[in-house]
């Protein structure tokens, strides 16, 4: 037996493979192999009653299985090291393509992305849930886990700007706001809400109470999630969101109205690396390549820019 | 507890232990003291005021058309009945969203119902109207179900006698068929008022979230989530309480512990 599992174990700390064999391949090699084992088992099985032989084929089934199904644990476990990435929703399609880039950058290491509202992130991370690096939206919540000794110091590495979205049959320009019939906003609670109304008031102070007052008049729905206050205008309900730049970027049945420079709020994403992170190096690899020209370039193509 | 029954307290526990155990651990985290500035914010008091409303106004719509549907779904024969007995559960098997994505769809701006509507100067989305109209589809559902069963155990003789005796065919259903089906239409209304407070991804699609207009207690705690885990965890209390008691209340009813006796 000892030497029978000999070149599984050869196959599973891949010595005689010159290239690193997937997960895949080594399954089928060591199916293969287990089947071939039947037929010298065979002969020493004969000699006992039918009962016992059968009894004696479950049972020596049943240790090959539990040797192949650990080998295929350990082996799942060795070959493939697993980088967790928590990231704003924001972030989603960004670091989707460039989940791939890294993955092909770093054999053996599969990127996991979990994305959702930031301050969500930041609950779950208090609560330790296995994270290497953290994207946010907002510094606030990245602040808050720094001064909780939860993340190391942080990195900006993108940053965005606000554009009202519209159906591709609404208003041209920023001056139409307030006469659009429905206006949706992110909640107060959500970072794209709070840089709305940091919108509105800039826009008040330039142009006038009245202007602002109009707009808020128009205001039919405050979203907990930015992405929804989208869909809002996307469904054709509502006749205009103020959302990311890069919510908008790619989306087909909706278009981006620039929102003059002089109103935008500074918005900035910072990432940082999780204390105590398994892949300490590779974290730092996956901020540094957000920050090189790569991940410019991904970022960019998802409507973000680049940090101030 | 009989020895017969022993095995199935054994082997239910844990199914009890994880439906019961994230309640027990919500209650812990909360102190009292953010239980109490909870309750003094603006959100819940707008909030609760608002899911109070719509919630009673849902459960009257839905009563007062659910009985005599349930009525006729119990006491009819026939494929087209059990066919539309089915349709009725849809919102049951079918996610809140999807629900939300339909109701748009059927009284949104671009459907026929929508522009009609819209026309005679009613624009139903993002309204507390949206709100009731989500409550109701989905929590109606719940009443029916409840109410056919209890319908379909209302004995025939005793309302042949009814009928014999002289009693018309609505005063033999209000005086015989109602207080005999009493148990079951009395738990239907608890079950689906408490589907309407809680009621949460349709109301978000159709009705969108604002304060004071459309933001009901579940969308008041999904919102305060995303800023302040600890007002969440107590609005959620507050909320997973008064739901206790209204669940309590209704299984205190003289009429179900009869039943139950």
């Amino acid at each position: 037996m000892a030497e029978r599992t000999r070149p599984i174990c050869a196959a599973a700390c891949r010595t005689r493979c010159p290239e690193p064999a997937t997960v895949g391949e080594f399954q089928d090699a060591v199916v293969a192999r287990s089947l071939q084992w039947r037929k010298p088992a065979a002969p020493a099985n004969a000699r006992h009653s039918q009962r016992g032989a059968s009894y004696g084929g479950f049972r020596h089934a049943a240790i090959r299985l539990a040797v192949v199904l650990g080998l295929l644990v350990l082996c799942a476990c060795q070959s493939r090291t697993e980088l967790h990435v928590f990231a704003a929703s924001s972030l989603t399609d960004a670091f989707g393509s460039l989940e791939a880039t890294f993955e092909s950058a770093h054999p053996g290491v599969d990127v996991r992305l979990n994305t959702a509202g930031s301050q969500t992130l930041r609950l779950q991370i208090e609560r330790g849930a296995p994270a290497d690096v953290f994207a946010s939206a907002n510094p606030a919540h990245m602040e808050a886990l720094r001064s909780a000794g939860l993340v190391e110091s942080p990195a900006v590495f993108a940053s965005n700007t606000m554009v009202v979205a519209v159906p591709e049959s609404g208003m041209s320009g920023f001056v139409d706001l307030p006469r659009a019939q429905r206006i949706v906003l992110g909640a107060q609670t959500v970072p794209a809400g709070q840089y709305a109304d940091a919108v509105i008031d800039a826009a008040g102070r330039l142009r006038g109470a009245d202007f602002a007052e109009e707009i808020r008049d128009r205001v039919v729905s405050r979203e907990p999630n930015v992405r929804l206050a989208l869909a809002k205008v996307a469904l054709g309900e509502a006749d205009a969101a103020l959302v990311y730049a890069s919510d908008v970027r790619g989306r087909s049945g909706v278009r981006a109205v620039a929102i003059p420079a002089q109103l935008q709020p500074l918005i900035v994403y910072p990432v940082a690396r999780v204390v105590g992170s398994p892949n300490p190096e590779l974290a730092t690899a996956w901020i540094e390549m957000l920050r090189s020209d790569v991940g410019r370039r991904a970022l960019g193509s998802a409507g973000f820019g680049a940090a101030p | 507890m009989t020895g017969s029954s022993r095995f199935g307290w054994v082997l239910g526990a844990p199914l009890l232990a994880l439906i019961l155990l994230p309640f027990v651990m919500l209650i812990g985290a909360s102190t009292p003291g953010e239980l109490a500035a909870a309750l003094g914010h603006p959100t819940l008091v707008d909030a609760a005021w608002l899911s109070a409303r719509t919630s009673v106004i849902a459960l009257l719509l839905i009563v007062a058309g659910g009985t005599p549907l349930s009525w006729w779904l119990a006491r009819s024969q026939g494929w087209p009945v059990r066919v539309v007995e089915t349709l009725v559960a849809l919102p049951i098997v079918v996610p809140p969203a999807v629900v939300g994505v339909a109701l748009l769809e059927a009284y949104g701006r671009g459907s026929g119902v929508g522009g009609v509507l819209a026309s005679l100067g009613w624009s139903v989305p993002f309204t507390t109207s949206a709100v009731v109209i989500a409550q109701v589809v989905v929590a109606a559902p719940f009443f029916v179900q409840s109410a056919t069963a209890g319908f379909r155990r209302v004995d025939s003789d005793t309302l042949l006698v009814a009928r014999t005796l002289g009693a018309t065919r609505w005063r033999a259903f209000l005086r015989i068929a109602v207080p005999a089906a009493m148990p079951s239409l009395l738990a239907g209304a608890g079950l689906c008022w408490a589907r309407a407070v809680g009621e949460f991804g349709a109301t978000l699609l159709f009705a969108g979230s604002l304060q004071g207009r459309t933001q009901t207690m579940p969308l008041a705690i999904f919102t305060a989530l995303e800023a302040d885990v600890a007002l969440a965890r107590s609005l959620s209390i507050w909320l997973g309480g008064a739901a206790l008691v209204l669940l309590l209340a209704v299984r205190m009813m003289p009429v179900l512990r009869q039943e139950r006796a």
